[in-house]
């Protein structure tokens, strides 16, 4: 029974191990939320660094070289995926152009 | 129970036996997990931070457009917007993006009315940066730790940005923000409002934008009607929806990158079918001997499922971890570009861990589950074949 007592014993410094891991994870959380309100002042966009030029799948306030506007007449988008969503729904407000069918004159 | 520890040591005692062919599965299975794990585990710290951050952003963003360009807000649209019931407050912001020819950098210049920060604020403003007084007077500016190190600065020295027309304004530094906050505030510089406006040359009576505090968030949507009712033109841009595209954002980068990494773990699956189908001379005389002594095909399956499990089981432990170690004490400096972009100013420092145990069970069922099963019909095959064809080959 040596084998599995050594397997077991490994299995469970492992298993300690994703314990530490976790109590890590809990310990270096990040700083509260109630701390961070004190800067929301400082803070014109909560984006974290995130670069993508694609329109609907970056932060919407932001003006930057790649930014979601075309800078020519045509001018497809560097990232496909900005063609691939729609812009997103703000309820009450109208954000997409909507047409409506032009009412049928026929027989049915 | 006893007879299963037996036989798990039977398996083991048989894993042993092949060391060179399970030690390279075992690696190349640990490198899968470390891949999908890492992914996993960045993208979901990432937008655990971005999720934060957004929840102390204002509840309507209210901007300015003209032939889909944005451009400054008058500050009497603010009045209008205060009038709104359901509205608690609404600040005009002068914000923006300086590019520093000097480092090629994008900083974030914020201008701050001081005045408008209550005393708790204020406290709580002190204790996330390194000032030493607040407010901020003439010509002094608060800023990230990007900023200082692509400057070359310290606390008290000088720093000179160029307006529009390129004459110079110089500034004192009169604190940075801590380490802590430095995901958001890396490349930021703050100063008053009066000088923000001077080095953008924007008029005192517009604004970049208006940040909307709608206290109700059932409310938000009927505010925002109203909103455009009395701004028709100006695009709104509510928490929610910046909610909705982050998630949508990371999820694609994510989402690209672990199916590119799909292809890899169905190779590595492939490659276990393959090891399990192609059992060489030796492995076969142990499946006919165990079946000659009397072992049932069920019992040969059991052991084989065992050696699966226990190298799969160390294997991913030891990928999670790792990956673990790379994303949230290392930084993950190779992954962490791929998935958020280029930067000259990018904070450092790794970021705030996030672990959630569902994901690590997600992920488990993901790879340990299907090299189990994979296994399973190969070595079936082998123990149908009558062992005395096995011997007399």
């Amino acid at each position: 029974m040596k084998y599995i007592r050594i397997y077991a014993a490994v299995l469970g410094i492992l298993f300690l191990l994703l314990g530490g891991a976790f109590l890590h994870a809990w310990v270096k959380e990040g700083i509260p939320l109630n701390r961070l309100r004190a800067a929301r002042s400082f803070l014109p966009s909560g984006d974290p660094g995130m670069n993508t030029s694609a329109r609907y799948i970056r932060h919407l306030a932001l003006s930057y070289p790649g930014s979601p506007f075309p800078d020519f007449p045509g001018q497809s988008d560097y990232l496909p995926a900005g063609m691939a969503w729609a812009p997103p729904h703000f309820p009450g407000v109208r954000t997409r152009i909507e047409l409506e069918a032009p009412a049928f004159e026929g027989n049915p | 129970m006893k007879s299963f520890f037996y036989l798990a040591n039977f398996a083991i005692r048989g894993l042993m036996r092949r060391k060179i062919k399970n030690i390279s599965i075992f690696v190349l299975f640990g490198l899968i997990v470390f891949l999908f794990s890492g992914i996993d585990m960045m993208m979901n710290a990432l937008h655990v931070q971005a999720l934060k951050a957004l929840e102390v952003q204002p509840d309507i963003i209210v901007q300015n457009l003209k032939a889909g360009r944005q451009l400054p807000i008058p500050m009497k649209d603010a009045e209008k917007v205060k009038k709104i019931i359901g509205v608690s407050k609404v600040v005009p912001r002068v914000w923006g993006n300086y590019f520093d020819r000097y480092t090629n950098a994008n900083y974030t210049v914020v201008g701050v009315s001081c005045d408008n920060i209550h005393r708790e604020s204020a406290r709580g403003i002190l204790s996330l940066t390194r000032l030493t007084h607040w407010p901020l007077k003439k010509r002094e500016v608060l800023i990230g730790e990007g900023v200082l190190k692509a400057r070359y600065l310290a606390v008290g020295g000088r720093l000179q940005l160029e307006r529009a027309d390129g004459s110079p304004i110089n500034f004192t530094v009169a604190g940075s923000f801590r380490s802590e906050v430095s995901l958001w505030t890396h490349d930021t510089i703050v100063m008053t409002d009066k000088d923000a406006r001077d080095l953008f040359g924007m008029d005192k009576a517009m604004a970049w934008d208006l940040a909307v505090f709608v206290p109700n968030p059932v409310e938000v949507a009927k505010v925002g009607e109203k909103i455009a009712n009395v701004l028709p033109g100006a695009r709104l841009i509510a928490k929610q929806q910046l909610v909705r595209t982050y998630g949508t954002s990371y999820g694609f980068r994510s989402g690209l990158m672990i199916t590119v990494s799909l292809a890899c773990l169905l190779a590595f699956l492939i490659l276990a079918y393959d090891r399990a189908a192609g059992l060489s001379r030796e492995e076969q005389m142990e499946i006919a001997i165990l079946k000659a002594i009397g072992w049932e095909t069920r019992d040969v399956i059991q052991m084989t499922m065992l050696q699966s499990l226990a190298l799969s089981l160390v294997g991913f432990l030891v990928g999670f971890l790792l990956a673990y170690v790379n994303v949230f004490v290392l930084g993950a400096p190779v992954l962490r570009i791929a998935l958020t972009g280029w930067s000259v100013l990018y904070p450092p420092h790794p970021i705030p861990p996030v672990l959630d145990i569902s994901k690590v069970f997600g992920l488990m069922f993901l790879t340990v589950i299907p090299y189990i099963s994979v296994g399973i019909v190969p070595v079936w095959r082998s123990c149908t074949i009558d062992p005395e064809v096995v011997f007399r080959r």
